[in-house]
């Protein structure tokens, strides 16, 4: 193809999508008259969905209040973990008094996760703020948890070792009577058991 | 070879943290009842070993038994005291049981860990299939009904690990022992019935959605597609702990080095249960118990790839000596945080 030709074509396309701009441009409804057309009145709505008063330019959608509940909660776990793994009891007492029970039971759980003996006042004050039983119940649970004892090292050392010394003193056993499957308990008898004569085989008829 | 698993161990960890400012990292807590046979008297006296029941059957219809069973609290605390006294160090109350790489590749809590040398498994490959339904090769799981985390494979003359254990503990005076892989103390299992198809052994309630303009990039840096969702996975856990002389780790030579000698312990782990060497510090149990996961996908910091993060929880039942026999109830948990990657014990464990 020669230069000419495409030069031409190029040209041309150019002119045609201007053209189509332009015209675009010019069915397009403008905004002023838009606003002095009568409005298009919406019917009402029997339940209306009240959405968050968050102001518009907060960047945040509106929710609705069960979408601003899960957030919440959502939140409120996250930070929940947050301060389980990081070892952040105090954090946590905080979160006892969350309004949402879910939270409060995590908060609770990850207490007694961390083994936060301190807490126990708190966890008393929870228990007998809680109105639905099986949240005292579970609240319940983590204070009997903590306030269970440890192992002390020095006190079952010498529980083994008054068992070792046993061991070493024990004497040496006497045969235990046993019965015939050598079970103890039973004396085996001093003689043999008379047996029943067996009845001669009746002949067949 | 133990220069082999230092490196090994060191790759392991940031081999998929390579460009990313922080990583995540699990808190291991766990809250046992430990009820146990304390004593067995005879006429008031503790009885030996095997002699309590003898007193009966002697035949003079005088002797009384008496049970004396005890009931305490076994934590994390516990656990990393009787994981000092074996390796012969001290750690401060600060001190915590993390976790780290037990993930899938896929980063999908969905599916289970597997081990990174199966088949399509290997970094830069792409993002793999699960094992077991890959197209070219049926993986019967190394341990049939076991998905191990902490797996130990070996490889001609070196092995590997999987996930690992750390104590850490950053405000200890001795800053060798501020990140101390603890793993061969534990053995942390997945149970799966041999004839389970795609997610194993896990159920899941969840959604995973591919977003083509994610605000966070996917898991790889140069994919272009992201990821949201989240969910609660459950699956059967199994825990085992074991600090004594029964623990054949105990004897590997490149753990000693690296306890010993790298870190300055001085290892003497004490005699299983009653009579024997430092048997109040001994502690072998094994619990286990559904667990349930909780989880999204969130960014590791701005601009850098998703991971998933959440809470493991669930009650388990178990058995063990502490270092008397007994019964195990409790819970378990393991919460995820974000961290530096400067702060976390994989990416910072080296010998230098």
């Amino acid at each position: 193809m020669r230069p000419k030709t495409v030069v031409i074509a190029i040209i041309l396309g150019v002119a045609a999508l201007a053209a189509l701009i332009i015209a675009k441009s010019l069915v397009r409804p403008d905004s002023t008259t838009a606003s002095t057309t009568a409005p298009v009145v919406e019917p009402a709505v029997s339940n209306p969905v009240v959405v968050s008063t968050r102001p518009a330019n907060s960047g945040v959608i509106a929710m609705t209040p069960q979408q601003e509940a899960a957030a919440r909660i959502e939140q409120a776990m996250d930070e929940i973990r947050e301060d389980l793994a990081n070892n952040r009891p105090l954090n946590l007492l905080g979160k006892l008094n969350s309004q949402d029970q879910q939270v409060r039971l995590e908060a609770v759980d990850a207490l007694k996760a961390l083994d936060y003996t301190n807490g126990i006042p708190q966890l008393v004050a929870a228990m007998n703020a809680a109105t639905d039983i099986k949240e005292k119940a579970a609240i319940q649970e983590a204070i009997d948890f903590l306030q269970l004892p440890v192992g002390n090292p020095t006190e079952e050392l010498k529980a083994i070792q008054a068992m070792e010394k046993a061991q070493l003193q024990k004497p040496s056993p006497k045969p235990a009577p046993t019965n015939a499957h050598g079970l103890p308990g039973v004396q085996l008898p001093s003689a043999p058991v008379k047996r029943q004569p067996l009845s001669p085989p009746t002949p067949n008829p | 070879m133990r220069k082999t698993l230092i490196a090994a161990l060191v790759v392991a960890g940031v081999a998929s943290q390579a460009f990313a400012q922080h990583v995540k990292e699990a808190t291991l807590t766990l809250s046992l009842t430990h009820t146990y046979q304390y004593l067995v008297t005879v006429n008031g006296a503790p009885a030996a070993n095997d002699l309590s029941w003898q007193a009966l059957v002697d035949g003079d219809c005088t002797d009384t038994l008496q049970y004396t069973s005890k009931t305490k609290k076994i934590t994390q605390r516990e656990v990393i005291n009787a994981i000092a006294y074996t390796l012969g160090g001290a750690f401060t109350t600060k001190a915590t049981l993390v976790l780290d790489n037990y993930d899938n590749i896929l980063k999908a809590p969905p599916y289970p860990r597997y081990p990174w040398w199966m088949p399509g498994q290997e970094e830069g490959e792409g993002v793999p299939y699960p094992v077991w339904t890959h197209p070219e090769e049926r993986v019967t799981w190394p341990d049939e009904n076991y998905i191990r985390w902490s797996w130990i494979v070996w490889l001609d003359t070196d092995f590997e690990y999987e996930a690992n254990v750390y104590v850490k503990d950053p405000s200890n005076a001795n800053p060798l022992w501020r990140c101390v892989n603890v793993t061969p103390f534990f053995e942390i299992d997945e149970n799966y019935c041999f004839f389970c198809w795609d997610t194993m052994d896990r159920v899941t309630s969840g959604k995973i959605q591919e977003l083509a303009d994610a605000p966070v990039p996917c898991f790889e840096s140069d994919s272009d597609c992201g990821l949201k969702g989240s969910g609660t996975t459950k699956w059967y856990w199994t825990i085992r702990f074991n600090n004594t002389q029964n623990n054949i780790a105990f004897y590997w030579d490149d753990w000693l080095y690296y306890w010993n000698d790298v870190l300055g312990f001085e290892v003497n782990p004490p005699a299983l249960a009653a009579y024997g060497t430092a048997a109040q510090y001994a502690m072998v149990w094994t619990i286990g118990g559904v667990v349930s996961y909780s989880w999204s996908y969130k960014a590791l910091g701005s601009g850098e790839p998703i991971d998933v993060l959440g809470t493991l929880s669930g009650n388990v039942l178990g058995y063990g000596a502490t270092p008397f026999c007994g019964v195990l109830t409790g819970s378990v948990k393991m919460a995820e945080k974000i961290i530096k990657v400067e702060d976390c014990c994989a990416c910072t464990f080296s010998v230098d």
